[in-house]
């Protein structure tokens, strides 16, 4: 069985040993894979929005409220819900629609 | 070159100033990273997403702080990014902490294949004990300890990196070694 003093020489020993860590040198080719990676990610993302310029961005965004402005007034109407209604009833979907067999 | 010059020459994204950046911090940045993920192949990884952030975020920099702090900053955080992700086991062991239950350092819970070329074989078994030990300490109190007894920085050099008081990291260092003597005392204990 160890004794505390044992253990306590374990801790020291396990402390001490960190001093003895030897500096690491930087993997061969750090440096070339490092810059590959930045230039090239530069020239991919410039690259994939290139022709998506400011006026294509403004005729977007045009659409988008445009689109937006027409759903919102379409939604507005009745016609929605007679269309629904009308869908219902010719489908027996509706329950006011159906009779029960045991009426 | 002087250090405002030298920044703005990154930030214009000219390419022979990247060039001497890597030359200038390559080796810290990695001696960081390896001293708090000690596998070399993970080590070479979270160097070059450190080098890949300064390059995005350089627009950011404000030089509240030297250069070198601001990029010690981010290799200090994308290791704890990493080691958060591995550690699959951490939750657990909090629910175990809470619980009351001691946790006997579990050599195969650590977050990454152990592989530290700098360790020589007489001390490997100790030093990965030690390691495994760090692992268990909070965050911060890991952070303080690996940067000044692994990779060396002194108490100033840390207290800009973490933005806290000198008087904070040498406390935060003592509680430290207080947490790592209790962990390593509960090991040797079991491994009998």
């Amino acid at each position: 069985m160890k004794t505390n003093k044992n253990i306590q020489h374990n801790i020291d020993a396990t402390f001490d040993a960190l001093d003895s860590i030897k500096e690491v040198d930087v993997p061969p080719f750090f440096k070339e894979k490092a810059m590959k990676r930045l230039f090239t990610q530069e020239k991919e993302e410039k690259y994939i929005w290139f022709w998506f310029i400011p006026k294509f961005q403004l005729a977007t965004l045009v659409c988008v409220i445009v689109l937006n402005l027409v759903a919102f007034t379409q939604l507005q109407t009745d016609a929605y819900n007679d269309n629904v209604s009308s869908f219902g009833t010719t489908y027996g979907l509706q329950s006011d629609a159906e009779n029960s067999i045991f009426d | 070159m002087q250090e405002n010059t030298f920044i703005l020459e990154l930030q214009s994204g000219n390419q022979s100033a990247y060039s001497q950046l890597i030359d200038d911090y390559q080796q810290k940045v990695f001696a960081t990273c390896i001293s708090f993920v000690p596998n070399k192949e993970d080590a070479e990884d979270i160097a070059q997403e450190v080098f890949l952030e300064v390059f995005n975020s350089i627009h950011k920099f404000k030089g509240d702080s030297k250069l070198s702090t601001w990029i010690y900053r981010i290799t200090t955080n994308k290791c704890l990014e990493f080691i958060r992700k591995k550690n699959t086991k951490k939750r657990f062991a909090f629910m175990q902490s809470i619980l009351g239950n001691e946790i006997p350092m579990d050599k195969t819970s650590y977050f990454t294949e152990f592989n530290h070329p700098g360790i020589v074989l007489e001390n490997k078994e100790r030093n990965e004990t030690l390691f495994y030990a760090i692992n268990q300490l909070p965050e911060i109190q890991r952070v303080v300890f690996t940067l000044h007894k692994i990779d060396g920085k002194s108490y100033k050099e840390i207290s800009k990196i973490i933005k806290k008081s000198v008087s904070s990291v040498e406390s935060l260092m003592f509680r430290a070694k207080n947490n790592l003597q209790k962990l390593l005392e509960n090991f040797y204990k079991n491994e009998q």
